[in-house]
């Protein structure tokens, strides 16, 4: 009885030192530092791939605003918002980019904007360190909001952050960070149903992204929704 | 006559060449009025490739249309190779 109480208790104390790790950021980095998207640094893009039967296509999105706030003491406590514009989307087509923002599509008059919420990091690895420069993957813990709807998401990234220097000086003052992420979202998930048939055979059910997101922490907040 | 089979060598003409446009444009279904240009360079401070995307006016002629284009030539090329025979017929 004694042994089982004890055993249960040291589960419980391991699941609580799991849940609370804390990374620290290998570089003399101190308090938390906000990250500001800009493209000054370089072009914030996000890329997407649909994949159907009958056709193919890729698109960009390249009005990303946003911020994120990282500290160096406890990288899993990143918190910050991203903002994606659908007017930005570009497929190639003129009229398929429209059909993209009207009502049975994305609907970009209601929802202007494809958002994530970042809540927090989990699986924090720094991959790559020297005097300068840091390189971490994990996994961005948050809420995405797409088309009025939102879903809790698990996105991985990979973060590589940038000491001030005189290099990094000519793009935009403060600390330098670049953001990679590849996700796959269903369109399904999203309550984007498009016209009848079209979903499967012209459009992917699932859609493949790419983004880049680049800031600096010397760079002030933009209000939200405006382009960096 | 002489009309119909110029019409007909021209029709053979015009489905040969929206179909062989729409070959070197990439072979897709619907056409496009932009191209994606993926420009990429070395960055030193993230030491990665990194790309840089920019749409450029560009037609890229798709099946939707060259398919029909192709349709209508290959159209006046049977209706001339028709009209032939029928004069060859008519003659005999």
């Amino acid at each position: 009885m004694v042994r089982s109480a004890v055993l249960g208790l040291l589960l419980s104390l391991a699941g609580t030192a799991l849940a609370s790790t804390t990374t620290h950021l290998p570089l003399p980095v101190k308090g938390p530092q906000t990250v500001t998207l800009t493209n000054s640094v370089g072009q914030n893009l996000c890329r997407f791939l649909s994949s159907a039967p009958l056709e193919e296509f890729e698109g960009t999105a390249d009005e990303i605003s946003g911020s994120f706030t990282l500290n160096p003491q406890h990288l899993e406590a990143t918190t910050g918002q991203i903002r994606v514009s659908v007017s930005s989307m570009r497929t190639g087509i003129a009229r398929r980019d429209e059909h993209l923002r009207s009502p049975e599509w994305l609907d970009a008059e209601r929802y202007p904007h494809v958002s994530f919420e970042i809540r927090g990091l989990k699986d924090v690895r720094i991959t790559e360190q020297t005097a300068e420069r840091a390189s971490l993957t994990a996994k961005a813990v948050g809420v995405f909001s797409l088309h009025g709807v939102d879903k809790p998401m698990e996105v991985p990234i990979t973060l590589t952050y940038v000491l001030a220097n005189a290099q990094t000086r000519t793009r935009a003052p403060g600390d330098l960070v670049m953001v990679q992420s590849e996700f796959t979202i269903s369109l399904r998930d999203f309550n984007i149903r498009g016209r009848q048939g079209i979903i499967g055979s012209r459009v992917g059910e699932v859609i493949r992204v790419w983004v880049t997101l680049y800031g600096s922490t010397g760079v002030q907040s933009n209000s939200p929704g405006a382009k960096p | 006559m002489r009309g119909w089979e110029l019409a007909r060598w021209g029709g053979l003409f015009l489905c040969v060449a929206a179909l062989t446009v729409w070959v070197i444009h990439g072979g897709h279904i619907f056409t496009k009025d932009k191209q994606m240009v993926v420009h990429r360079e070395y960055d030193p401070i993230f030491d990665v490739m990194r790309e840089r995307i920019e749409w450029q006016p560009a037609l890229r002629l798709g099946l939707d249309i060259a398919g029909p284009v192709a349709a209508v030539g290959f159209g006046l090329w049977a209706a001339g190779g028709w009209l032939r025979r029928r004069k060859k017929s008519h003659r005999v």
